[in-house]
């Protein structure tokens, strides 16, 4: 097993092949032009005759449209086009068909779109909007899950009149005798809130037909082509009719993952008016018209044995699906796997109820219902342990799994570090030293520090959860040298670029520089599912490797003949031809390619590669090896609770994560990092707050983002498992991070205080309630 | 639309107070409150602004032997940095250290934290426990005129002052503390910066042999306007500070002030993190 430490500022650990690109520290490809400032996003792109879009949003939650007079801002001069549900045709999407591009009839949360404009200026359109004049006749407000399953609730959707529009159950084994297997079983509730995404650029979209009938959309999608299906069945053109460029992106985190109404709307724009139509949400609009995470209740009952053996778990979910359906109801099946595959468990059984309000509604967020999970999961793994009266180290380690394994779920292990990944946190935090609780302040201070600890399961090698799970690649070389990469993965920011690059100039034995990727024109790159499940440098990665392996074939195939030699005595490295054996240069790869280009036979070099992960689709049961390989990690978080105030403070976080090989030292420390700030965030401070179903803290002001001053000293050590699946035996690492985050502060928490909070976030007026609370209970147990 | 229909950056007083007083412009500083709230469109923008950072003599930061003199155009960055202030007031130095982040104290100034009126107003407790005043401009017939409002009287309620249409606050002045006073100013948030308090304190206390013979406690973020504890002060004049003080100087403050409950805390614990504040800054002035 090899460590990677995070920390160290060398460049490629391994000794072995110092030369080698795989491992090292490389800058992202596009990082100069976003420092000096010359990246072009959304906002920058003006194309000719363009106009700009604004939404209308009924900004009540639930209600019957009575009428719609868009009749003044129709009026207003530089109104181009006003469109209303009449206007359109009305085509029902999303994972419940329940939405619309524009609503007619009845809105069932604040953020639906009623109307939308088209103008000369964003200031234009803006105004004419509030001209538009709606009469609603108010329905009663279903603000609660309580609210929504009362008897007598008013029905949200007709299809779905007990508001429950979805169920998902899964088990294996037979939790009767889990629980009759058990010395002990500890039941809880656990609740998590809406966060959102805050991607540093909001939502946006230009849409443009050409004269040919043709729609281009500069798109922020984080799936092209599904996204172009998807879109093409709502606004009525074929899918080879559409082509979607993507500028870079300000961050997605999943929030790009659905087709949002704002998309077909600007679409429905472009097309009233002949004209290129953007529209670029305000940070306000990000806030409350665009989904977040998934808000969830879990009731969850786990049992052990007196060893430490864990013997079932029983899982009771509840979503607060809001409104309308979005991915974000689909985050349990992500949250199954880690019920039934964190750790071994023999029995699990899990039931979920995605619930209508009138609330805003959810999509995929970074881990996709997974925090949530890990949240309950790891919470109440710390309770048996305390419980059983087992260092919380020593229960996990009891029941990790060892490589090779096949979970409950049929999902098979083939590398599998988590025992290693809670050995190395746990060491690297001083767990032996300083995990010892509940704790006394020191001195006079009224703070108490303690440390807790918290692993997580996710898929590391795609999740096959539409029919193909690949990634194409398209690959030539000029004469030169230079390789252009056309590969069907998207860049959100997260490094999937560089990492392609690397690897196709790894293979090549050319320097990084003569690597060109382009991933960003639906007319050029080939199919890819898209940029979610942490798939990107596993799938992407394995394609690319495949067509670089090819291209690599054909060039020595090519050398050998010229050279008189055999193509397995070659090899390429630093733009040259060289002997396998001694590593001496024979001739450089440009000369060879001009050779092939110009001399007797007129080839060059070109590749093309479709790569499908060898994972199964889920049968009903939800069971199936659905990614190609799986990724683990532990992390142990230090905090300090002020026991007057309640705030908790994060003094260090030690991560571990079985990443099966770093393949870029720097753009996996920024995942880890930035994931574990997401995640700090997730766990104290973020909320977006809905009371009767509006959002009241719809800015910077008032949803807080952790800032540097939250972000602790950080240790992070990567085990290298070498998944013979991956790319060089990489895993994805991209939510992994976020994951584990909100339970090993959670834990920590219980270490230092005796506390343990079972709601997030953990803000400073909660924790303090709960600290009150188990004080008042001991003042009686004393008094009585 | 949107666009502003008039702009100007007089260099005179009487410029100012004309555009202001008579077109009803809006008299502008860093901006840091106004801009935020004309594009979240809480207020419209107004046809008209007057920018008085052109303005000499209203910045700067005059500290001599027995007063401290600030223009109303200082910048918080300005109040953090000055080595005199640190020495004569640091009180105010910390608070304006903590307002926001360096972009915005390098824009924000210490007359619109005030005029701006609102009940977290980060300079306006430590001022309040300056016993600072304020003097103010205000045309007259024969050019301008200038009254003195004491900080306590100058805020009238959230967003309200006692300028009148027209007026110009230009500085912002205190006696220097006793040397001999000990001073504590924080204020509890969620983060340690880019933070609104949900409730801030201050106090400055001055004592002759253990015995406490004058005393200041300002609140922020828990009434109408900041405020001053005269039951707070009453509890710790001529006492020592012990427990017992300490307990009723807190419940004193608890009972003076009227939190309310919004999105960033609840007004019990808004009550009783003034509480918390206060003891703390209580029991580490007593030392020990
Ligand atoms: C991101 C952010 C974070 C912030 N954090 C904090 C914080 O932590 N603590 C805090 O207290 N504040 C904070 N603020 C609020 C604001 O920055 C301060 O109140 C600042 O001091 C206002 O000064 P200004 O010069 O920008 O005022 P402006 O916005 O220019 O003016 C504010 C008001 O005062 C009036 N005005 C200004 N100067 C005068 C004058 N000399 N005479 C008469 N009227 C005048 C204006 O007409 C306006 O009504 C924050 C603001 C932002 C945007």
């Amino acid at each position: 097993m090899i460590k990677t430490s995070g920390d160290t500022g060398t460049v490629n650990k391994r000794g072995t092949d110092q030369e080698s690109l795989i491992g090292g520290r490389i800058p992202k490809l596009d990082a100069p032009e976003k420092a000096v400032g010359l990246t072009r996003y959304l906002d920058d792109i003006k194309l000719p005759r363009m106009l700009y879009g604004k939404i209308l949003y009924a900004d009540r939650p639930h209600a019957r449209v009575v009428d719609i007079d868009t009749s003044p801002a129709a009026a207003m001069y530089g109104v181009r086009a006003v469109i209303t549900a009449a206007d359109i045709e009305l085509v029902r999407f999303g994972f419940g068909s329940d939405n619309t591009a524009l609503k007619g009839e009845k809105v069932t949360c604040i953020r639906d779109e009623i109307a939308a404009v088209a103008a000369d200026t964003p200031e234009i359109a803006g105004e004419a909007v509030k001209r538009i004049r709606v009469t609603y006749e108010d329905l009663p407000v279903v603000a609660t899950i309580e609210e929504a399953l009362a008897s007598g609730a008013p029905v949200i959707h007709e299809g779905a009149p007990n508001n429950v529009p979805f169920r998902f159950d899964y088990d294996h084994g037979d939790i009767d005798e889990g629980v009759s297997q058990s010395d002990v079983i500890v039941e809880d509730t656990f609740s998590s809130q809406r966060v959102a995404h805050c991607c540093l650029g909001t939502s946006g979209l230009i849409a443009h037909f050409g004269p040919d009938g043709r729609l281009t959309l500069h798109s922020l999608t984080q799936v092209p082509f599904l996204y172009k299906h998807d879109l093409s069945r709502i606004v009525g053109v074929p899918p080879e009719k559409i082509r979607v460029i993507q500028p870079p992106i300000g961050g997605g985190f999943g929030s790009k993952l659905d087709v949002h109404p704002f998309e077909p709307i600007c679409v429905f724009l472009a097309r009233a008016t002949g004209r290129p139509v953007r529209m670029v949400f305000t940070r306000e609009e990000e806030f409350f018209a665009t989904p977040t995470r998934q808000p969830m209740v879990i009731q969850l009952r786990s049992g052990a044995k007196r060893d430490g053996t864990f013997t079932f778990r029983d899982v009771r979910m509840t979503l607060d699906n809001g409104g309308r359906t979005s991915w974000g109801a689909t985050t349990p099946w992500i949250s199954m796997r880690t019920f039934s595959s964190l750790y071994r468990v023999p029995h699990v059984r899990q039931h979920v109820d995605v619930i209508y309000t009138n609330n805003i509604y959810a999509c995929a967020f970074r881990g996709y219902g997974n925090p949530q999970a890990t949240f309950a999961l790891e919470s109440q793994i710390d309770k048996l342990a305390h419980e059983l009266g087992m260092d919380p180290l020593d229960i996990r380690l009891k029941n990790a799994q060892e490589p090779g394994e096949t979970t409950g779920q049929g999902m098979v292990l083939g590398t599998c570090g988590l025992a290693d990944c809670l050995k190395t946190a746990a060491h690297n935090a001083g767990w032996d030293v300083k995990h010892s609780g509940p704790q006394k302040p020191v001195g006079k201070s009224r703070r108490v520090r303690g440390l807790g600890m918290a692993s997580l399961f996710h898929v590391g090698g795609g999740a096959k959860i539409y029919r193909s799970d690949g990634c194409g690649t398209i690959l030539q070389i000029d004469d030169f040298g230079g390789v252009t990469v056309q590969t069907g993965a998207s860049e959100i920011g997260q490094g999937s670029e560089t990492v392609i690059a690397q690897i196709v100039a790894e293979e090549l034995g050319l320097p990084i520089e003569n690597i060109r990727v382009v991933n960003n024109d639906s007319d050029l790159k080939p199919w890819d599912v898209g940029v979610h499940a942490s798939r990107t440098t596993f799938i992407a990665g394995n394609s690319a490797l495949r067509a670089a392996r090819q291209a690599k074939g054909k060039l020595l195939v090519a050398a050998a003949e010229k050279l008189n030699r055999e193509p397995d005595e070659l090899d390429l490295a630093k733009g040259n031809v060289v002997d396998r054996e001694t590593g001496e240069p024979i001739e450089s790869i440009g000369k060879v390619l001009r050779g092939m280009h110009f001399g007797r036979k007129n080839e060059m070099i070109q590749a093309t590669e479709f790569y499908e992960p060898p994972s199964k689709m889920p049968d009903e049961g939800h069971k199936g090896d659905i990614s190609a390989c799986y990724a683990f990690g532990t992390h142990v978080a230090e905090v300090e609770v002020d026991l007057d105030t309640g705030v908790v403070r994060v003094l260090g976080i030690s991560a571990a994560h079985d990443v099966g090989r770093v393949i870029n030292q720097l753009g996996i420390e920024g995942q880890i990092e930035g994931g574990i700030a997401q995640g700090i965030g997730y766990t104290l401070t973020e909320e977006v707050k809905v009371e009767g179903g509006r959002v009241v803290n719809p800015s910077f002001t008032d949803y807080k983002l952790v800032t540097t001053h939250e972000v602790p000293e950080l240790k992070l050590e990567f085990i290298e498992t070498h998944d013979p699946a991956g790319p060089h035996g990489a895993k994805g690492v991209a939510e992994a991070p976020l994951v584990p985050v909100a339970p090993a502060i959670a834990n920590a928490v219980y270490n230092a205080t005796g506390v343990r909070m079972t709601d997030l976030p953990l803000t400073p007026e909660r924790v303090l309630a709960k600290l009150n609370e188990s004080r008042e209970a001991e003042r009686g147990a004393t008094d009585g | 639309m949107s666009a502003m229909k008039m702009y100007q950056a007089p260099r005179t007083l009487e410029e100012v107070m004309r555009a202001a007083g008579e077109t009803g412009a809006t008299i502008f500083a860093g901006g840091t409150d106004l801009m935020p709230r004309w594009s979240k469109e809480i207020v419209p923008r107004p046809a008209a602004v007057v920018d008085i950072k052109a303005i000499e003599g209203l910045s700067g930061i005059e500290v001599t032997d027995g007063e401290i003199c600030i223009g109303a155009c200082t910048l918080m960055s300005g109040l953090d940095e000055s080595a005199a202030l640190r020495r004569a007031a640091p009180i105010l130095a910390e608070a304006a250290s903590r307002i926001a982040c360096p972009q915005i104290r390098n824009r924000a100034t210490l007359g619109g934290n005030l005029c701006n009126a609102s009940p977290a107003a980060d300079t306006a407790v430590p001022l309040i426990a300056l016993d600072a005043v304020v003097d103010v401009a205000a045309p007259g017939r024969a050019g301008a005129t200038s009254r003195e409002v004491s900080i306590t009287d100058f805020f009238q309620g959230p967003g309200k002052t006692a300028l009148e249409p027209g007026e110009v606050l230009t500085r912002v002045r205190f006696k220097r503390p006793a040397a001999v006073a000990t001073w504590a100013w924080e204020k509890f948030g969620t983060r340690p910066a880019m933070e609104i308090a949900v409730a801030s304190v201050g106090v400055i206390v001055e004592a002759s042999d253990g015995v406490i013979e004058r005393a200041r406690v300002a609140y922020g973020s828990v009434a109408p306007t900041p405020l001053r504890g005269h039951g707070a002060e009453a509890a710790l004049v001529g006492r020592r500070l012990t427990d017992e003080t300490i307990g009723g100087c807190v419940a004193a403050a608890r009972g003076e002030i009227s939190p309310i409950s919004d999105v960033r805390a609840s007004a019990g614990y808004r009550r009783e993190m003034v509480g918390v504040m206060l003891r703390r800054m209580l029991e580490d002035a007593r030392g020990g």
